[in-house]
């Protein structure tokens, strides 16, 4: 493997691990919200969650193209930053994941939230638990199968995140050129190869982590 | 028994005659296909795609001969057209997928000729003399490098690899370079304010000049290699358009749309 294949193997681990870090921080009250709330923007919110599931990436990628460039809502973010854009870095890349990746660690833990017994959460208040204890000793452990879902698939879809980078990334090595990217070079500049060995390390991966997420009893993976 | 039901009789009357309706609108089809003139298929790059509807149009026009262009970067069209793809005529971006193209075994190419030379120029999103961008004058390398500029990823895009050989000539050094995926990509980054600069595919700089783009100046084709662009006839459905992209009329309407036309071409050939 030459520097730059490398450069873009850990950078797309950098991302992948930065966005299902942050993925998991954001998404864990989001879903107990949409699992237990019943507010009345709940479906609305559900919907906004789910978008990235059924949006082209291209939807995406140019909204925050936009969003992210000089012209969009963000300029005064952007000036206090000193930044002129966040477009074409790994921090325009990191939100991108964030949203790309969002209904796929949303969606399990919010299965998994769902299926705990209230009886059980009403037994613990009444023995004076309080609400972050219930949460951390009932809760939690039992959506365990969950996050780990949560998690596997975090990671494999913004390892394999395509069409959002290739709009606002810019394919700058070192910074922005993540493997998927790399694959696409290579086999549009016909260095087949190269992409061979590339695309099947990746299909290896995948398939590795899928089957070590299915391998487990579980019940159905809710996307 | 299921397999029993599946012959009863009145389900395989509905078979015979779903049957008798399928083959009827085949039939159908196939004399319609039939009785229109055969369509030309043509894999044409990115860049030359909309000066190729204009003369596709024009032949259309002439000749009562459909055209099907298809649009995409050259390096996506090779690997189609040698995994079978059916096209009568593609037109490269540049001159090594052409020749490429003549020498896999499983592919046979009829004819490869130069039809374009695409040029480049800077487009920018304030006037272009806001960069000292000028005719004959270029900014200096200090003030230079403070812009962030988008270009044609060199691995993908002729267009890039001139764009990179022009920067490297005169030392040219931008704080950001942008690799768009393809030339036609560097006008998203610089319309949607992204970028303060690009350097763009003349043709491209012309057709979006009136509306949309600040301000453009083109680059003397001395300062970049060429960048040749040529086309090879797969089937002979394609020959009488190959012609007439060579065609003087032709030739004056690709010059119009921001490219050079080869010198050496007799009119017809």
């Amino acid at each position: 493997m030459d520097e730059q294949t490398l450069q873009a193997l850990w950078l797309t681990t950098q991302l992948a691990m930065a966005t299902t870090a942050i993925l998991l921080f954001i998404s864990t009250p989001l879903a107990w919200w949409l699992a237990r709330g019943n507010s009345w923007c709940r479906s609305l919110v559900e919907a906004l969650v789910a978008l990235p599931l059924v949006l082209p990436p291209t939807v995406i990628g140019f909204y925050l193209l936009i969003v992210l460039g000089p012209q969009g809502p963000l300029v005064p973010l952007l000036d206090w930053l000193g930044l002129k854009t966040l477009n074409f870095s790994f921090s325009g890349l990191l939100i991108a994941s964030v949203i790309y990746s969002l209904p796929f660690v949303v969606q399990p833990l919010r299965q998994g939230f769902a299926n705990i017994a209230q009886p059980q959460l009403d037994l613990a208040a009444s023995l004076g638990a309080s609400y972050w204890d219930r949460f951390f000793s009932i809760s939690l452990p039992q959506s365990k199968a969950y996050y780990l879902i949560a998690l596997v698939l975090g990671f494999t879809h913004t390892v394999g995140e395509f069409g959002v980078v290739l709009m606002v990334g810019g394919n700058i090595p070192g910074e922005t050129q993540v493997l998927s990217i790399a694959i696409y070079e290579m086999v549009e500049s016909l260095k087949y190869q190269q992409a061979h060995y590339l695309a099947a390390g990746l299909l290896l991966f995948s398939f590795a982590a899928l089957i070590l997420l299915y391998r487990r009893k579980m019940p159905a993976l809710p996307v | 028994m299921l397999s029993y039901n599946i012959f009863k009789r009145p389900t395989l009357k509905f078979i015979k005659s779903a049957t008798g309706l399928v083959l009827a609108i085949f039939i159908y089809l196939d004399g319609q296909v039939a009785v229109a003139q055969p369509t030309i298929k043509v894999a044409v790059a990115a860049n030359f795609q909309p000066t190729l509807q204009r003369l596709a149009d024009l032949y259309s026009a002439r000749t009562n001969q459909k055209i099907l262009i298809s649009s995409a970067s050259s390096g996506k069209h090779f690997a189609q057209i040698n995994h079978g793809a059916g096209y009568d005529l593609f037109l490269s971006a540049d001159v090594k997928r052409a020749e490429l193209l003549q020498q896999q075994n499983n592919i046979q190419v009829l004819a490869r000729k130069t039809y374009a030379y695409g040029l480049l120029a800077w487009a920018c999103n304030t006037p272009c003399s806001n960069y000292a961008i000028q005719t004959n004058s270029l900014p200096s390398a200090a003030e230079f490098s403070q812009w962030d500029i988008a270009l044609a990823n060199s691995n993908l895009a002729p267009y890039g690899s001139a764009s990179e050989q022009y920067l490297a000539n005169h030392y040219l050094k931008p704080r950001k370079k942008i690799r768009a995926e393809n030339i036609r990509q560097t006008f998203q980054f610089l319309l949607s304010g992204n970028v303060d600069l690009a350097l763009v595919a003349k043709s491209n700089a012309v057709a979006f000049y009136s509306d949309r783009l600040h301000s453009y100046q083109i680059i003397s084709p001395n300062e970049y290699p060429a960048i040749e662009q040529q086309m090879v006839l797969l089937n002979n459905k394609g020959l009488g358009f190959f012609h007439f992209i060579l065609s003087a009329t032709a030739r004056d309407i690709i010059q119009l749309n921001g490219y050079l036309v080869p010198a050496a071409s007799r009119q017809g050939d």
